[in-house]
């Protein structure tokens, strides 16, 4: 029993990364991925996972010369107070964006596919109350959950992957370039934002974790962010085995993939499954991203770590996600083209440039002990 | 206490003073008798015994045997005796007068007649003999009736607390193994005693149960359910904190596992803490069959688990909601027997449910020799007439007599309640949102569940956080041969002074 509860240990942290990478993903983006690359999209998507390691060990890096401050605090030491306020600002508005695109993302879901006459407004605000009371509780909370939740979802996920074998086409996956490099260049530039890319906003909760002795940060999240990318890429391809041509024009594309099962009369019917893995992924990165926006803005402003600011922060969230986007078209637009920009460019440049900053510092400091001690 | 207060309530040497404030303060107990009796030369002593009828066995002639060896010391006899020798003899004798105790307040002598002592006071000694004689009518040891088991052993424990200690000391011969007591309440001052096994407790757990329970002591206790309630961390959460046992053995198995046992003088019940959720899932029988079987077992009380939360709310949801994702066959199946039925599927599951519970309301109360007749008026009226009547669906009469059947297949009644309680929210929420509703139930139950700590331990612990290790014994139960082999047996093995095989 530790009296501090603010701390995980680095088992949490590799779940809570599974966690925040899969999340939703897992559901979503096999669909805008295969509408721009096609039978590429799965090369698109182990490149981006590639950049995707860039910036992981950019961010790690990070954690490591800074003795495990967090992106709020070291940014303080690298450009200033000052220039940090502007930074941590763009940080929390993409943050927001990034809560309230999952928030309303699951009640689009809903609206469209099941339960058609519900008002959307109805799930986004239940689904961001729920996270609102588990990013309330704290990390360590968190933590235990998602990690159970975790299997739960992989669990239903690939069960319905394994479950759909009989129709799967491995003939469906060629050919491969078939309108050149462009598509597949579409591809990386939509899942190197979401989801890969978004690792340089999850560095915000590297500095919760304590070691034991003889642990290595690093070899941990490496291993959780490539066994993320593993359970990114097999969907994907599972459903162009399946679909063909056709897995771009289906929407949440495991959903589909789930009604196609049907093995005797004892496996069908398997929509809830996914429904159920659906609601926990993007539960679980909602909640993770809204207790990252808290933990900006407590860092950022120096207020107190109550809870209090919780409540308000879910509620702007709520109409954020009730109002952010006009149609399911202007969704796809926002998510797959402007937020990946925002992301690579955006979040992945500042993290860039901090690593340049501190690569840099690092050397002149090295230089200097060598100068003074020769 | 000052001095002077010490003084006024130490005995006196004048027995008529003595006796005279002794009536008066067990005036008006009808129980309490004084006797008279003269020794000495020619009689010329007084003595006074005063003892608690309802306790004390005053017939026993071992007072009169004891009460011979006094005067045997200086080889007198009563005739001879006086009060000066008698005290020489009791200050003389002080240690060896045992098993008799000497009071020389009437402090001690209030509670020395009501432990059922019988109290003697001589004339011109300004100290007393007490003589344990309690002989209170207990409940013999029986199997005990809320835990019957196949294999294993019967014996229970009783309202006797020393008859508690004396089963669970003979099953942990090991000076590990501590009691402490602590007094509860001014009145009733009721003994609490607390057991755990020294070095393989966790110490910041006992030092948290220490703090918690001394501050109980003031109070009346009367039940073990007192300090569960004084002690656990939320008292609004609908899951217990602890565990209850009257199994001796169960208790020893939860001592070797590190665990702190709670016993309160006339109650039969143990409490076990901390108590976490996957601990509510096993019983001693789970050790004492074959590891197949009672892995088989424990997946059914997982299952059980399951229907009994979540069966008539998932029933509600699918039938309301989506329909679509009842096979074809089944959902016409489910269209049919809900033809005619003017309830909307929730309220009918409300209905049904809530005359479930009343009849098991009433089949715990009632006398045994009525209770039949509940059972076939509840079989007749919920089953057979309200189909009749076409207030319910014979598929709503099943789903609510399986959840009942599974949450009777739970082993403790503490968690049952817990799952009868959360039915309703589940069967509200997925009435009002279908699948997603159940779900997000289901997750603010989780989350409460993992926020949750019974004695600042995790109360998923095993499961959230996850332990790999525990799961051996959790879902599935391993063959003794490995469980047996697990760090924690070596542990015991260490201090028992012995050294693991590897």
């Amino acid at each position: 029993m530790s009296s501090d509860r603010s701390t995980i240990n680095l088992r949490q942290l590799a779940g809570l990364l599974c966690c925040y990478v899969i999340g939703s993903a897992i559901v979503f983006i096999p669909n805008p991925l295969t509408a721009a690359a096609g039978n590429d999209a799965w090369i698109s998507m182990t490149l981006a996972y590639g950049f995707g390691i860039i910036m992981l060990t950019c961010v790690l890096y990070l954690h490591n010369r800074h003795d495990g401050a967090s992106v709020i605090a070291y940014s303080r030491k690298l450009i200033g107070r000052t220039a940090t306020y502007p930074v941590g600002l763009l940080y929390i508005l993409m943050l927001f964006f990034a809560a309230c695109a999952v928030n309303a993302s699951i009640g689009d879901f809903f609206t469209s596919v099941m339960m058609k006459r519900t008002p959307s407004y109805i799930f986004h605000t239940i689904g961001m109350l729920l996270s609102a009371l588990t990013a309330r509780s704290g990390i360590r909370v968190m933590a235990r959950m998602f990690f159970l939740l975790l299997w739960l979802m992989l669990f239903f996920s690939l069960l319905v992957m394994i479950l759909a074998i009989p129709i799967y086409q491995p003939a469906m996956l060629l050919p491969l370039f078939e309108n050149g490099i462009k598509p597949m260049l579409h591809g990386l530039f939509i899942s190197a934002g979401f989801p890969f890319g978004e690792i340089v906003i999850f560095a915000m909760l590297l500095p919760f974790v304590r070691l034991q002795a003889g642990q290595s940060i690093s070899k941990a999240l490496y291993a959780s962010y490539s066994f993320s990318a593993l359970m990114l890429i097999v969907p994907t391809i599972c459903t162009i085995m399946a679909f063909g041509p056709a897995a771009g024009y289906f929407n949440y594309s495991l959903y589909r993939l789930s009604i196609e099962i049907h093995i005797v009369e004892l496996f069908q019917r398997m929509e809830a499954i996914i429904g159920i893995a659906l609601i926990l992924g993007s539960y679980m990165k909602a909640t993770l991203l809204l207790f990252i926006i808290y933990q900006c803005l407590i860092q950022l402003f120096n207020l107190k770590d109550d809870h209090v600011l919780m409540y308000p922060l879910s509620v702007t969230c709520i109409f954020l996600s009730a109002t952010m986007f006009q149609s399911p078209a202007d969704f796809q637009e926002q998510v797959y083209t402007i937020w990946p920009f925002t992301v690579i460019v955006v979040g992945g440049g500042l993290i860039l440039l901090f690593t340049l900053i501190t690569w840099i510092k690092h050397r002149r400091y090295l230089q200097a002990e060598r100068g003074d001690t020769s | 206490m000052t001095t002077d207060s010490r003084k006024t309530n130490a005995l006196h040497d004048d027995i008529t003073f003595n006796r005279e404030k002794l009536e008066g303060v067990f005036s008006r107990c009808g129980d309490v008798h004084f006797q008279q009796w003269n020794y000495g030369d020619g009689f010329a002593f007084q003595a006074v015994s005063v003892y608690c009828s309802s306790l004390a066995d005053y017939s026993s002639h071992l007072l009169q045997r004891a009460l011979e060896k006094i005067p045997g010391y200086e080889s007198e006899d009563w005739n001879s005796m006086t009060p000066e020798k008698l005290r020489r003899c009791l200050q003389v004798n002080n240690a060896s007068l045992q098993p008799f105790s000497l009071l020389e307040s009437f402090e001690n002598v209030y509670e020395s007649v009501m432990h059922g002592f019988i109290v003697i006071l001589f004339d011109q000694v300004n100290q007393a003999l007490g003589f344990p004689t309690e002989s209170a009518a207990r409940r013999q040891i029986t199997e005990p009736v809320n835990e019957p088991a196949v294999h294993g052993p019967r014996e229970g424990t009783t309202e006797d607390l020393s008859l508690n200690l004396t089963l669970l000391r003979s099953r942990i011969r090991n000076p590990a193994f501590k009691f402490e007591f602590l007094q509860s309440g001014a009145v009733t001052k009721s003994a609490i005693c607390f057991g755990y096994l020294d070095e393989v407790v966790n110490p910041d757990v006992l030092a948290e149960f220490r703090r918690r329970v001394e501050s109980i002591t003031d109070y009346e206790v009367l039940e073990t359910s007192y300090i569960d309630d004084w002690i656990q961390e939320s008292t609004l959460s609908p899951f217990p904190q602890v565990r209850y046992t009257e199994r001796t053995d169960t208790a020893a198995a939860a001592v070797l596992d590190g665990k702190i046992i709670v016993l309160v003088e006339n109650s039969p019940m143990i409490m076990i803490c901390p108590a976490f959720l996957v601990d509510f899932m096993g019983t001693a029988e789970d050790y004492y069959v074959r590891s197949i079987f009672s892995s088989f077992i424990r997946m059914l009380r997982l299952l059980a688990f399951i229907i009994a939360l979540t069966l008539p709310s998932l029933y509600i949801a699918l039938s309301t909601f989506h329909p679509e994702l009842i096979p074809t066959v089944l959902l016409l199946a489910i269209v049919d027997s809900r033809e005619g039925i003017p309830f909307p599927a929730f309220f009918e599951a409300l209905v049904m449910e809530a005359s479930f519970e009343l009849l098991r309301e009433a089949g715990i109360r009632l006398p045994r020799t009525v209770g039949s007749a509940v059972s076939i008026v509840g079989a007749l009226v919920i089953g057979q007439a309200a189909i009749m009547a076409k207030i319910a669906s014979p598929i709503m009469v099943i789903v609510v007599a399986l959840t009942g059947i599974a949450s009777f297949a739970i082993p403790h009644y503490d968690l049952a309640i817990s799952l009868r309680l959360l039915r309703f929210p589940y069967m509200i929420a997925a009435s009002l949102l279908g699948g997603y509703g159940l779900m997000v139930v289901f997750l603010l139950t989780l989350l409460h569940l993992t926020s949750l700590h019974s004695l600042g331990e995790p109360y998923l612990t095993s499961i959230a956080p996850f332990k790999p290790r525990d799961w051996r014994d959790l879902f599935v139960r391993v063959p003794l041969k490995v469980f047996l082999r697990s760090p924690r047996n070596r542990k015991l093995l260490r201090l028992g002074g012995r050294r693991p095989h590897p």
